[in-house]
């Protein structure tokens, strides 16, 4: 993955060590750039410790390869194939062309132990059609799609029907939800998250699908933090009974992410300014978030390009350099209560390498008030 | 395969030629092929250059994941 690579570069210190470096280098090397849409970082901000896990999204040549790649180097893992095929079934998912880029796999690559790339990595899958969660039809489509392999079968019907009841009672404001399977944990849980909401839908649907935690927190946290942000996203983890754990993302909503950088959006710089206040945040990670989004033009030889676009023809998955505008830049920040009401913050930020738009961009670059990323050669 | 393509597909895996390569424009790149017998302009390597236009946008920024 190429535009990974070239991503490492620009991580600085507070967020990435260098053990951390060859352990998301492992995941460069496994994924080739044409499966791969997205990628981005998420970091614990209230420790001094320079880890990051890892996720990336799949185009739908991704979703084929992961699905059907027998001879992939590293193999892909059964349970993920196993996933990717029953989630890309002909005739199952409700919108065949959104199935492909609506899947995510998340890697832990901030453990101590080492990443073993042919291990199954956490998969989201994401619904963006409210029709495809209101119906009791739907409900069950994703139960059935979604649980059977992954979920031991006693515990399959429980866990489907308490998704249901948390299907059924979303908001109506919710025009997005993304499911979560950990294909490498025995746990018998899947996470629900529900994005779209206001802080005043959050108590009433807590109460409405019986979650039982520390409600008292999730108010005070609700009062401190949402006026920071345009939206949330609430997290659920669902086992045959609700955890009583939460994580709740506070959303900047834009047309173009470039609209909610800290240059222009200070409310990052309220919000990183809270948490650390609030010991939530370390001080070092907070000004390299602050730092961190740029614009870096990427360039290469001549020859390079050339024997990059004659690999493109050969192997349209071969894993080619190319030039573009790498642009880095933060997404949300996320808060996480456990059961006794303790409260973690994770920052989340990514970058991407579209040589799309090279003039583009470069043209809007010398218009600060349409694109107000610092610019750096770092 | 025409000459173009198995004159890179060999440059590939020739990895001291690459290096002199580094700096080199079209009209170098086209002599140094017909040197070692490989019939391409730097017309049709410009044309190639152009149409190497990926269309991938690998971003985490404008979407969100339920991260554990």
């Amino acid at each position: 993955m190429y535009a990974l690579t070239c991503a490492l570069a620009h991580l600085p210190r507070p967020l990435i060590d260098e053990a951390q470096q060859a352990g998301l280098r492992l995941c460069a090397d496994a994924w080739p750039g044409p499966a791969i849409n997205f990628f981005g970082f998420e970091t614990v901000l209230g420790t001094e410790a320079a880890t990051v896990d890892f996720a990336c999204n799949l185009t739908a040549d991704g979703l084929r390869y992961v699905a059907h790649a027998p001879s992939a180097s590293p193999p892909i893992p059964a349970a993920l194939a196993r996933l990717a095929q029953d989630w890309a079934a002909a005739g199952q998912h409700p919108d065949r062309e959104r199935a492909a880029g609506n899947f995510w796999l998340e890697y832990d690559t901030s453990q101590p132990t080492p990443l073993d790339p042919s291990a199954p990595p956490s998969v989201f899958v994401a619904l963006d059609n409210p029709a495809d969660w209101r119906t009791r039809y739907r409900q069950d489509w994703l139960s059935n799609v979604l649980l059977p392999g992954r979920i031991a079968e006693a515990q399959r019907r429980p866990i489907g029907q308490l998704l249901s009841r948390c299907l059924a009672a979303l908001p109506p404001g919710v025009q997005k939800i993304q499911v979560g399977m950990m294909l490498a944990r025995p746990l018998p849980a899947v996470r629900l998250c529900a994005f779209n909401l206001t802080a005043a839908d959050v108590l009433p649907y807590l109460a409405a699908v019986g979650w039982n935690g520390p409600e008292a927190a999730v108010s005070a946290l609700l009062d401190q933090y949402a006026p920071l942000a345009d939206s949330l996203c609430l997290h659920l983890d669902i086992g045959s009974s609700l955890f009583p754990t939460l994580g709740l993302e506070l959303i900047y909503e834009a047309a173009h992410p470039r609209h909610w950088q800290p240059a222009v959006n200070p409310r990052w710089a309220q919000l990183l300014g809270r948490l650390t206040a609030a010991g939530l945040c370390e001080p070092a990670k907070m000004a390299a978030l602050l730092d961190f989004p740029a614009q870096v033009p990427v360039t290469l030889p001549l020859i390079e390009r050339l024997i990059a676009a004659v690999q493109s023809q050969q192997n349209p998955m071969a894993d080619v350099p190319q030039e573009g505008i790498l642009t880095l830049g933060l997404q949300h920040v996320k808060l996480k209560l456990d059961g006794a009401g303790q409260l973690t913050a994770k920052a989340y930020f990514g970058g991407q390498l579209d040589p799309d738009n090279l003039s583009e961009t470069m043209a809007a670059h010398a218009a600060p008030e349409t694109f107000a990323l610092q610019t750096a050669t770092r | 395969m025409s000459d173009t393509q198995k004159f890179l597909t060999q440059l590939a895996g020739d990895e001291s030629a690459r290096k002199s390569l580094q700096n080199a424009d079209d009209e170098a790149i086209a002599k140094y092929a017909k040197e070692k017998g490989f019939s391409i302009d730097s017309g049709e390597l410009q044309k190639m250059r152009t149409k190497h236009q990926s269309s991938s946008h690998n971003t985490m920024l404008g979407t969100s994941i339920g991260w554990s």
